[in-house]
């Protein structure tokens, strides 16, 4: 009688063991995903539900498990807030266990939450941000910096300048990703041979950009770097049409562009505009693919950041199966240095040095509304530039790397 | 900071040799007109508006969105010309105009301007919200009617018709407006309702029926303006925002209730802001608040001397005397303590924090409010000012975190104390919109100086470090440590109001002609007054930055000063306490909506309208009231009047006779 | 039967009882004055009677009809004027703005061209603003303005008040030719030799009451008494 008893405990113990032998090794009884995002104010187009719809796929993808542990995903309305966003985080933190953080909307978030995740080592990847801050002097060990950076956007600067466009003037927004576009656009236009006949700083926001439109056609551009995003942006393309700049045949290159952007606007008013694009939902069959998945759900098609997402918790998600734990130095160590492609980006590394996710970036060109087949099939992509072209060399960075 | 260097070469362009630099200049000065035209057409409507009911009209950007949004609609899903929407889009703004002063503005003429700019505030933030959730941020393309497409030849350069059409309506209906208001009888009437609307009355005018005319007329300007502009701005649902930031200090500037001030101010400024553009973009839009602070500072009334409000005092103290005795009382003070120390084991620590300090900020706030009668829309300049010099010091400087906190309350306060002697002369409306086109310019000064400041992405590294031996880092510690220093400044604030000074300053707040008149020094006691103000607010901000351990420019944005006056109002104004509750109301309202909603605007929003139209007395105010006051009231006899304003303080500053009426 | 009957018109301002049973009357194509010191109630006893005052008791019969329920606008179209203490101009309009704001009413609204017989200086000045004009040329222009609006009944508040001997004589002038054009005026002066001029008969009012009805003569005969009495 005892020996059965013996046994049977013997057996079902080892069962506890045997039956879920990564679960032992997971630190936390759930894998908790934070997202702070923008749900109401002037990112939610770009960032918002598309994000949260994308990081719920991947989270079903993966079975909603993940070494055996369940994986909840809790929402935050950050409304661009720093204070807001760091509050909410410690505390959902200290409450209920975060095991990775995504998204934030903000740079000046960004950063403070980049201070939080190195604190209290939480895993945390950036896909809304665009501050090269986050991988240089904010840089952390936990903390990656995965969608894009400035740098990267001058892609199309280099081209065409390489191109023959020699003579640019730049309208930048004035706060830190307008003045690091700036920096970056004016790199890439100097280093091809290019000439910056001139800049203006303008307030952000604004409605009326044509004063420096003007000055920028007086100076004699034949291209303009229109370093702005949102409804600047579109105020900014809208005017430059008005006055008949883009009809003079200057070329009208933005910081930056959206899905939103386009449609706002209509394609015509960003006739032959080239902007870099880090990811199109029509580039290739991967991407078609989970487009489709994601526009029977919501309504409209999505943009770089809301893929952004899907694949930065997929990878993550990945690397913690891989490995068979949550542990976020042993997460965060397996993923320096991986090479991956997936939906969302080709050929990326995950730089060691700085945690900057390099990948592919794509030039794309605005197709003219005849042009146009499909519903938001605004771009054609007429080029690729290799990440470690696009974005700036692992020896630049600030990052002291002291991990 | 890698993300912020500027290109080594800076130049800087005004014109190329081939290009006629007058062309490029007058094409400049014209899309100045354009801008113009759009803040004449709205400074215009919310300057009649207000010489007609005394109402600042927070909802009038909302309405030139509304009217922008109108002729989208009916444009993209109805296929209506632009032409008839503008037609609609006027008329329906007016009417919706008409329809909110009928239901909800209507109920509170004769008080206190504070009370409808907050109950227009809570509509804007409602507004919205709304149109937000319909239309999203983007929209749709809305282009420009052919006929007006293409450019016109004006001899020196080429100009987007459009844009001259533009023009030339706004001039068309700023100048019509005027000689309506100034050449016809029903100009007339309306001229002779805004002087004195019980006057007209016994000469058979239809008052009401003006004021309502009125409001759909100011309101159908502003839709029209949107339902202007739609075609060469983004239309979204921020786009009012900016427009009545401007408008304010436009119509300030111009003299409020002046057609003529409006119109011409309106024009200059756009003009104005359009030269800044040319020689230095940054500061395009600051200049428009700066140019209302030098002429507000050189005229007073304003270019055009408009209705003259130095008589308008601004009340918002519906809590009675003794009410008010009872809150600055030992166990009032008891009870606040005592809910202070359990406070962190109720709620997240940092946000408790955030609670102690946000209500001190108020309490800053409400000191010149309740207290001061002055309703400043800018003390956030000092929690911000304050905030960042503390972090500077730290991360730049070095500066030990106690030297820190005092050398960044210390310069808040000297700057406060030295736009005090500037601002204490004006009173009203002129005041608050001078403490708001202040707080616009430190916002604009502190991006400015990005490298030091950190702009966007924010100052952080400012750390907590040891004090006295104990470490701060510990959140409850902190917030113990944030407790003691709001305790002793909560005492001070309470020692002062019960002495002869605090005294003065009631009564001052009462009658400032019957004080002067018997020798008291109103203006010195105004200057005290708000640096006193300063120095609180200060005081919080500088904790606020070690709280969070970063400084945003979201200390110096406009919502930082909205936030006191919604805290207060929640909670009560005048009642000492009150601004804790409202701001713990508040932050956990925002902490929690935030996981729950994204219409998080809409419902605070409402929460304004509500607390305007329902219980002005606010929270503790309300609480205190049907305690007290009812109870006394029934020993009385029955026409006691115990919602009096109070009269004690002209008393008891020595000042006998009944106030008057 | 009078053209104005006043019976036990009692007056509150919040608490202060400021009207204790007044009883007058005024008979049309009368002058009648209310003489007494600051304060005693003449005011508010006009003010009672265009309805300005919210609360009050008693009666007042106007042509008739009970008025004490009526709003000041509903008194006004019953043709009765008033002319304030402070004259009621609207400062940010011009003269003639002014003069015709209310609209004529009646067959014996004068018209204009009457109007400026009698004031020449309004036609002189039509277009100025009002507040340019001088104490005496406000006066007229206060007077003036319910006569265009064909009032029979006047309420003159202290028309003189303020005003140099010269302009007063014009203002009686003025209010002399009004009386005999048939208009009848409830007059509040403090200058008893004006009164006499041109009133039929006065009442005297003290903290709110009527104390005493007066003659021409018997004010004229006691005009020193009164004067102390007025504290003037």
């Amino acid at each position: 009688m005892y020996r059965k008893w013996l046994a049977a405990t013997c057996l079902s113990l080892s069962c506890v063991f045997v039956a879920d032998p990564a679960a032992a090794q997971m630190k936390k009884s759930s894998f908790n995903i934070l997202m702070l995002t923008d749900l109401s104010s002037v990112y939610s187009e770009t960032s918002g539900p598309g994000d949260v719809e994308f990081v719920k796929m991947a989270v079903s993808d993966f079975g909603g498990k993940i070494n055996g542990v369940p994986i909840n995903v809790i929402v935050v309305d950050n409304k661009l807030d720093p204070a807001l966003s760091v509050n909410k985080a410690r505390e959902i933190i200290d409450t209920q266990g975060v095991s990775l953080m995504t998204d934030v909307s903000s740079s000046a978030a960004a950063i403070a939450i980049a201070k939080l995740a190195n604190e209290r080592h939480i895993l945390t990847t950036f896909v809304s941000p665009g501050t090269t801050a986050l991988t240089n002097e904010a840089c952390s060990k936990y903390t990656w910096h995965y969608g894009y950076d400035t740098t990267a956007m001058s892609a199309p600067a280099t081209k065409l300048t390489q191109e023959g466009t020699k003579k640019w003037y730049f309208i930048a927004a004035d706060f830190a990703f307008g003045k690091s576009l700036l920096d970056s656009f004016t790199k890439a236009v100097k280093a091809n041979g290019g000439q910056v006949l001139g800049y203006d700083l303008v307030p952000f926001p604004s409605d009326d950009f044509s004063s420096y439109l003007l000055k920028a056609q007086a100076a004699g551009a034949q291209a303009i770097g229109i370093l702005e995003s949102g409804q600047d942006l579109r105020n900014a393309v809208k005017q430059a049409n008005e006055f008949g700049l883009v009809d003079a045949g200057i070329k009208i290159v933005p910081g930056q562009i959206n899905l939103s952007d386009v449609k706002a606007i209509g394609p015509d008013a960003w006739k032959g505009v080239t902007a870099a694009l880090i990811w199109y939902w029509n580039m290739d069959d991967e991407s078609r693919k989970y487009t489709a998945r994601f526009t029977k759900d919501l309504k409209f098609y999505p943009g770089d950041i809301h893929a952004g997402n899907y694949s930065a918790v997929y990878q993550v998600l990945k690397t913690v199966q891989e490995i068979g734990t949550d542990d976020p130095d042993k997460v965060t160590e397996a993923m320096e240095g991986k090479h991956f492609t997936d939906m969302f980006a080709r050929n990326a590394v995950m730089r060691k040095r700085d945690h900057l996710v390099v990948k592919d970036t794509l030039i794309g060109q605005v197709k003219p509304s005849s042009e146009i087949k499909q519903e938001s099939d605004f771009f054609k992509i007429i080029g690729t530039v290799p990440g470690d072209q696009a974005y700036y060399p692992e020896s630049e960075s600030t990052c002291k790397h002291d991990w | 900071m890698a993300g912020a260097a500027a290109p080594a070469e800076q130049i800087s362009v005004s014109y190329r040799p081939g290009i006629k630099p007058m062309a490029y200049y007058i094409t400049l000065l014209f899309n100045g007109l354009v801008t113009g035209g759009f803040l004449a057409m709205m400074s215009l409507g919310m300057s009649i508006i207000f010489g007609m009911m005394r109402v600042v009209n927070f909802m009038h950007g909302s309405m030139f969105m509304l009217g922008a949004v109108v002729v989208f609609v009916f444009g993209s899903y109805f296929g209506l010309s632009l032409w008839f929407g503008f037609f609609v889009a006027a008329i329906l703004v007016g009417l919706l105009g008409v329809i909110l002063e009928r239901t909800l503005i209507k109920r509170l003429y004769g008080l206190d301007l504070a009370y409808i700019l907050i109950l227009t505030f809570g509509l804007s933030l409602i507004v919205e919200d709304i149109v937000r959730m319909f239309f999203g941020v983007t929209s749709a393309p809305f282009l420009v009617p052919d006929m007006l497409k293409g450019a016109v030849n004006l001899g020196f350069a080429f100009y987007p018709k459009y844009r001259l059409f533009v023009v030339v309506v706004s001039v068309v209906l700023c100048a019509g407006t005027w000689f309506a208001l100034e050449r016809t009888r029903l100009g007339a009437l309306i001229r002779a309702a805004s002087e004195r609307p019980n006057l007209l009355k016994c000469f058979g005018g239809n008052v009401p029926l003006l004021i309502s005319g009125t409001f759909f007329f100011a309101s159908a300007l502003a839709g029209l303006a949107g339902a202007l502009a739609a075609p060469i701005r983004n239309v979204s649902p921020f786009m009012g925002e900016e427009m009545i930031n401007f408008v304010f200090a436009v119509v300030v500037a111009g003299g409020m209730g002046s057609i003529a001030g409006s119109v011409v101010m309106g024009f200059g400024s756009g003009l104005v802001s359009a030269i800044a553009a040319i020689f230095y973009a940054p500061a395009a839009t600051a200049v428009i608040y700066i140019l209302m602070l030098v002429v507000l500072v050189v005229r007073p009334g304003g270019i055009f001397r408009g209705i003259d409000i130095s008589h308008f005092a601004l009340h918002y103290t519906p809590i009675s005397e003794r009410a008010r005795r009872l809150f600055m009382s030992p166990p009032a003070a008891l009870v606040a303590l005592a809910a202070g120390l359990v406070l962190p084991w109720l709620v997240y620590p940092v946000l408790a924090t955030d609670i102690l300090l946000w209500g001190l900020f108020a309490v800053g706030f409400d000191l010149l409010f309740a207290f001061g009668g002055l309703l400043s829309f800018g003390q956030a300049a000092y929690w911000g000012t304050s905030a960042y010099v503390t972090g500077i010091l730290m991360v730049w400087v070095g500066v030990p975190m106690p030297l820190a906190v005092i050398g960044g309350v210390f310069a808040s306060t000297l700057a406060g104390t030295l736009f005090g002697f500037i601002v204490a002369r004006k009173k009203g409306i002129y005041f608050s919109m001078i403490t708001f086109a202040f707080a616009s310019v430190v916002y604009f000064i502190v991006n400015e100086f990005a490298d030091y400041t950190g702009g966007e992405d924010g100052l952080h590294g400012v750390i907590r470090t040891p004090l006295f031996g104990i470490d701060l880092r510990n959140d409850h510690v902190f917030y113990y440590a944030c407790l003691i220093a709001v305790g002793l400044t909560i005492a001070l604030v309470l020692r002062l109001l019960k002495s002869p000074y605090g005294m003065a300053l009631l009564g001052a707040r009462e009658n400032e002609r019957r004080m002067m008149s018997i020798g008291y020094n109103v203006y010195g006691l105004r200057v005290k007054a708000y640096a006193l103000s300063c120095f609180i607010c200060s005081i919080a901000g500088a904790l606020y930055a070690l709280n969070h351990q970063f400084v945003t420019l979201e200390t110096v944005a406009w919502r930082a000063s909205g936030d006191p006056i919604m805290m207060t109002l929640l909670g009560g104004a005048g009642t000492i306490f009150g601004p804790f509750l409202g701001g713990g109301i508040v932050l956990l309202m925002r902490n929690t909506l935030s996981s729950i909603t994204d219409s998080g605007s809409l419902f605070i929003g409402l929460l304004f309208v509500a607390i305007v139209m329902l219980f002005r007395r606010g929270i503790l105010g309300e609480i205190v009231h049907h305690w007290i006051d009812r109870r006394s009231a029934t020993g009385l006899g029955p026409n006691h009047d115990t919602s009096q304003p109070e009269k004690a303080p002209m008393k008891v500053a020595g000042i006998g006779g009944i106030a008057d009426a | 039967m009078s053209m104005l009957e006043i019976t036990n018109l009692n007056a509150y301002y919040g608490e202060s009882h400021v009207l204790h049973g007044v009883d007058m009357s005024v008979d049309a194509g009368e002058v009648v004055t209310l003489i007494g010191r600051n304060g005693a109630g003449k005011t508010t006893l006009l003010k009672s009677i265009i309805g300005d005052i919210p609360h009050r008791t008693g009666s007042i019969r106007f042509d008739g009809t009970e008025i004490l329920g009526l709003s000041p606008e509903r008194i006004c179209k019953m043709r009765v004027g008033f002319v304030p203490e402070d004259r009621g101009i609207f400062s940010t309009l011009n003269v003639f703005e002014n003069l015709t704001i209310g609209r004529p009413n009646g067959r014996d609204a004068w018209p204009l061209e009457r109007i400026y017989e009698l004031f020449p200086v309004l036609k002189a000045r039509s277009s100025q603003k009002a507040s340019s004009l001088s104490g005496g040329e406000q006066q007229m222009l206060a007077i003036a303005r319910p006569l265009y609006m064909g009032a029979s009944f006047l309420l003159l508040d202290e028309p003189t008040e303020g005003l140099a001997p010269v302009i007063v004589d014009a203002i009686g002038a003025v209010i002399k030719q009004i009386k005999q054009a048939g208009l009848t005026i409830l007059l509040v002066e403090q200058n008893l030799p004006f009164a006499t001029e041109l009133a039929d008969r006065h009442y005297l009012l003290e903290n709110g009451h009527i104390v005493r009805e007066m003659t021409n003569r018997q004010v004229s005969e006691e005009e020193e008494t009164l004067l102390e009495h007025l504290g003037v």
